[in-house]
């Protein structure tokens, strides 16, 4: 599957804790944390786009790893 | 399962053949080693074919396997370090050595996270130690063999390149899990910590253990998205009210103390997946696994691996298996 752009409402879901399901991509999970505890103090549009460009370039650097092809379906499916 | 502990003679042979080797072991021991695409770090306890040992003869050798190749060696401190990722190979991932205690420890634990492209390509790795014995007196080391250089100051990371057609995942094994208790967080990150909120109430940390009576060989549990982050407690100053940890805590983050483990071999291995040794290229477990669960001359599974002071699956951990597999490309 391919990655989608980051403009996919589905990415902001992800790190705001909405989406349908967590990732089991090990390293989605560290950076999803580290911007959860950005977005605490305060969720602006423009961080929650700059947040969701550095998760989507994750996984699309990542698109080869088993655990990134199996994320994508549950996210996105 | 390898036989990881080779004596210096038979790395030296390693090394001129021309391996790509990650090392672990005394230092005396790896001071007689000559130049060559290795890095290493000194601690002297093991996981191997053996079960747990202590060994100051040999030296604990991940000679890289599946084609893997070493692609250089980088080395960085306080001024550098938050470019570790940014300057990992794109086909391929990094494992690096940081001297326990070090600044450049203190500040890859605190800031990795926020650091740039962070997480975007695999960082494994441990934290170099000493015999406990030797706690004060000897200082953790890491070595960059491609210079011969020694350094308690710097991180050595080790650029490894993937053959075509294969991707390196990183895994991590923590058998810890919350205990269900009431919800700690944190108003700053830190080493350290005085003041914290227990389910909201403001209390003095040290203060709440000891009249909550918490077994403080159990680890801080935090949950990233499905994933038990442990950290683990250092000491308790009752008389200035101050807890130290091993890994830095964060502020928000929500963490519980973890519930008791029985029987730590047996809930590893019930944890272990099939098989999960043939696809490590490298791994390590903590030096607080190796003593609290009294691991010597304990097999976990079919796991071998130096037993450290800290360990790298992106960021910083403790009381967990880190590990890297190599497996074919899953498209």
């Amino acid at each position: 599957m391919q990655v989608p752009p980051a403009t996919h409402s589905a990415w902001t879901a992800l790190l705001t804790g909405k989406g349908k399901s967590e990732p089991s991509f090990l390293a989605a999970r560290m950076l999803i944390v580290r911007c959860r505890m950005e977005l605490v103090k305060g969720a602006a549009p423009d961080k929650v786009k700059k947040f969701a460009t550095e998760l989507r370039e994750l996984y699309a650097s990542n698109a080869d790893c088993a655990s990134v092809q199996q994320d994508l379906p549950k996210i996105f499916g | 399962m390898r036989d990881h502990l080779q004596r210096v003679e038979e790395v030296e042979k390693l090394i001129r053949r021309g391996d790509g080797l990650l090392l672990a072991g005394d230092e005396a021991l790896l001071r007689r080693l000559p130049r060559g695409n290795w890095i290493g770090g000194t601690i002297p306890y093991f996981m191997t074919a053996q079960g747990g040992l202590v060994d100051h003869e040999r030296i604990f050798v991940d000679d890289l396997p599946f084609g893997l190749r070493c692609d250089g060696v980088r080395r960085y401190g306080t001024g550098d370090i938050e470019r570790v990722y940014s300057e990992l190979p794109a086909n391929g991932f990094g494992v690096a050595i940081l001297p326990a205690s070090s600044p450049v420890h203190l500040a890859f634990a605190l800031g990795a996270p926020n650091f740039e492209q962070f997480a975007l390509r695999p960082l494994v790795g441990w934290v170099s130690g000493v015999h406990l014995d030797d706690l004060g007196s000897k200082s953790p080391k890491v070595f960059d063999g491609t210079t011969g250089e020694v350094s308690e100051e710097q991180a050595v990371v080790m650029h490894i390149g993937l053959p075509p057609g294969k991707v390196a995942e990183l895994g991590v094994l923590n058998i810890f899990r919350d205990g269900g208790g009431p919800a700690i967080v944190f108003p700053a990150a830190g080493f350290s910590a005085r003041e914290v909120e227990v389910d909201g109430q403001r209390q003095n940390f040290a203060e709440y253990i000891k009249k909550a009576g918490l077994d403080t060989r159990l680890p801080l549990v935090a949950d990233y998205c499905g994933t038990a982050i442990n950290v683990s407690y250092q000491a308790i100053d009752d008389v200035n009210g101050e807890v130290f940890f091993y890994a830095p805590v964060f502020a928000g983050i929500p963490y519980r103390h973890a519930a008791p483990v029985k029987d730590f071999v047996a809930e590893f291995d019930a944890q272990l997946p099939k098989d999960l040794g043939h696809r490590i290229a490298f791994s390590c477990n903590c030096i607080l696994n190796f003593l609290h669960s009294n691991l010597e001359g304990k097999k976990t599974g079919d796991i071998a691996c130096p037993i450290t002071f800290g360990e790298i699956a992106y960021q910083l951990l403790n009381q967990t298996l880190a590990y890297v597999t190599i497996t074919d490309v899953a498209r």
